[in-house]
């Protein structure tokens, strides 16, 4: 009697293991790796970037996944402190054994898990990062694991070099620039798109990110007659500017770089953001009538809970558009990390705002040049098409 | 040039209130409160929420603040003076600094890390233009605000009798105290005073900087400097500590640019004080040997 017993019993067990094996492979979560300043001052970013993906993962999820399996975003907080990025890249790739990795918003940040992730063979996302160092535009420059998805700051630069000079007819440009690695890398970036064109800056004034008066500056700028200004700076210093400016009766042209795209800067100079130009990775969603772009911002501002205004999802797209991208890749090549390397280093695709992103194994930057940048400017608190 | 002078005054007179706020608590007790700036940004921030966020009238908004910011240095005096002056006077130096860093931390967590504009009570209209200067309403509106006040203060100490009381503490609280006054009111007078002032300049300099939780931190660093560039514990010489120090930031960044302004101003900080170590307009009260 206990014999028979034992004999069903491991009769039914191989029955159940041969089962296992024969029939459809158990529904696995394909892991997304993500990391960035999700706590600290810049948090807003890493937010973003969080939001996006998440909305990204939650549609493609909703229509049956990767072959039947869900896609997971596993989310770490490096704040702005390079080694925990480079510890949570560890830990992403290693432990969690994620098949992609979006790399923080903050080149340092991105930087320090670069590293990792090149070891380790695994994608190495940027959607956030505008930092030409992480993944210079020349040909095999950039580390062959890095897939970017937005515009360089150089790219920027040349731009908006390129706008206040033949659209708003400047003749002597003032740069106002902060002393960060940022203000003086746009510095150096605006003064070479500047020579492009064969004008010199009529004068540079930097300043600290603690500044709050910056009279003496723009007064040397009205002395340099200076017809336009081009700032490279955050949100709460153009702000700044702009109130100061207001308060001189100092009535430039004022261009920024896609930093100021942020609503915060809009939220802060108020009224003195009106007319202000700045670059930006997309066209302005705000008056576009594209029902896809509709959509999207609608679905945005339901997760973010922001005003329609001040709603602009400038780094979020390039994270949404990225996730889908990604997801693709998956359909084609399978969770392998190999596969889906080879899957992406030659792909092509058209993002929500009909931004479209082509990579080879030597272009790692999804996007072309300067002619990829967009200039929108400041309207009733809204970034639109300028009429021009 | 001109620009640079008149938006150092401004930013000056707004100095010269918090320099005040340092020099009245100095004076009287001997200490220095550096929660001062925060106070200031507790000030700013009541304000903000009540005004702006709640959209209280700004009469409403303005006197909770100032209840806000009278409670606070109320509780700050109890805890710094009754209790621990007796102990050690370093101890009470200590405890502003501590009470500073809760004030905030605990704004951080309130109002989180993200700065709001601050709307400008006193108007942003170009009044009129003096050459290449604008005159503005927030200028013009600052520089009088910061006068009146400061001019009331300095009547308030010397006409009044519980004003001479209180300059008479400043000068000696055993003999002030053996007439017959009484100083545990002077003291929480002196704090009141100095919050009053801290309020006033965080609604003067809060369009300037926006209202953040870090920004106490620089105005009540640059309000001690220019007290000290002044004189500590003379309050006319803060106030014109105040105005000098504004000025001096001005034509500095004017003339070789706002990197160098701040190595530059500490510079002649360190060197005026190697001539006048009480400030410009100190009385050497400290160097006398009992």
């Amino acid at each position: 009697m206990k014999k028979r017993f034992l004999w069903g019993l491991g009769l039914g067990l191989s029955l159940l293991c041969a089962a296992g094996m024969a029939g459809p492979a158990v529904a696995k979560d394909i892991l997304i790796g993500l990391d960035g300043p999700l706590s600290g001052p810049a948090a807003s970013f890493g937010l973003d970037a969080i939001n996006a993906v998440n909305l990204a993962v939650e549609e493609i999820n909703a229509a049956g996944g990767i072959k039947g399996n869900k896609l997971k975003v596993i989310a770490k907080d490096s704040m702005q402190d390079p080694t925990k990025a480079r510890a949570n890249a560890e830990e992403l790739v290693h432990k969690d054994g994620v098949i992609a990795f979006f790399a923080s918003t903050l080149t340092t940040n991105n930087l320090a898990s670069l590293e990792v992730t090149t070891k380790a063979k695994v994608l190495h996302i940027i959607a956030g990062t505008t930092s030409d160092v992480v993944c210079p535009a020349e040909p095999g420059k950039c580390n062959p694991y890095v897939f970017r998805f937005p515009i360089l700051n150089s790219w920027q630069a040349a731009k908006l070099a390129e706008y206040a000079v033949k659209n708003l007819g400047a003749k002597a440009i003032a740069l106002m620039y902060d002393s960060t690695g940022y203000g003086l890398d746009g510095k150096k970036n605006l003064e070479a798109g500047l020579a492009k064109l064969g004008q010199k800056t009529a004068i540079s004034e930097t300043f600290n990110m603690s500044d709050v008066d910056f009279t003496p500056q723009l007064q040397r700028i009205r002395d340099a007659k200076a017809d336009a200004i081009i700032t490279w700076t955050l949100g709460v210093q153009v702000a700044h500017i702009v109130k100061t400016m207001k308060r001189l009766g100092l009535n430039l042209p004022v261009l920024g770089s896609e930093a100021i795209t942020e609503a915060g800067f809009r939220r802060l100079a108020g009224d003195a953001a009106e007319g202000v130009y700045i670059a930006d990775r997309m066209a302005s969603a705000y008056d576009s009538q594209d029902p896809k772009v509709r959509a999207f911002l609608k679905k945005w501002r339901e997760k973010t809970k922001m005003e329609e205004k001040l709603a602009v999802p400038s780094w979020s797209v390039t994270y949404y558009d990225a996730t889908y991208w990604l997801a693709e890749g998956l359909k084609k090549a399978g969770a392998d990390r190999a596969k889906l390397k080879e899957a992406l280093d030659n792909s092509s695709y058209t993002g929500v705002t009909g931004i479209t992103y082509t990579f080879t194994p030597e272009k790692r930057n999804g996007r072309n040049g300067p002619e990829d940048v967009f200039i929108v400017q400041v309207k009733d608190g809204a970034l639109v098409t300028p009429k021009k | 040039m001109i620009e640079a002078i008149f938006s150092g005054i401004v930013i000056g007179s707004i100095y010269s209130l918090v320099a005040l706020s340092f020099s009245i608590i100095f004076a009287t007790t001997s200490i220095v409160n550096f929660a001062l700036g925060e106070v200031v940004m507790v000030a700013c921030m009541v304000a903000l929420t009540t005004i702006v966020a709640l959209q209280w009238p700004i009469f409403a908004g303005i006197l909770v603040t100032l209840l806000t910011v009278l409670l606070l240095s109320y509780f700050l005096q109890t805890i710094a003076l009754k209790r621990l002056q007796r102990v050690d006077a370093n101890t009470a130096f200590m405890l502003t600094l501590a009470a500073g860093i809760i004030l905030n931390n605990a704004a951080l967590l309130i109002w989180g890390d993200k700065p709001f504009p601050f709307p400008s009570l006193l108007g942003e209209r170009i009044l009129f233009h003096v050459g290449k200067l604008a005159v503005n309403q927030q200028g013009v509106g600052v520089i009088l605000s910061a006068v009146v006040l400061l001019f009331l203060v300095d009547w308030f100490q010397r006409k009044t009798l519980i004003g001479k009381a209180m300059v008479a503490t400043s000068m000696d609280r055993e003999a002030a105290s053996a007439v017959g006054i009484n100083i545990h009111f002077i003291y929480t007078l002196a704090f009141a005073i100095s919050a009053v002032l801290a309020a006033a300049a965080a609604f003067l300099i809060a369009p300037f900087t926006f209202a953040s939780y870090y920004m106490g931190t620089d105005i009540g660093l640059k309000g001690f400097a220019a007290a000290i560039l002044g004189s500590l514990s003379q309050g006319r010489g803060a106030i014109v500590g105040g105005i000098l120090f504004g000025v001096a930031e001005g034509f500095v960044s004017y003339l070789f640019g706002s990197s160098a302004r701040d190595p530059i101003i500490y510079l002649a900080f360190i060197l005026v004080l190697m001539v006048r170590p009480t400030g410009l307009f100190g009385v050497s009260k400290w160097q006398r040997v009992a």
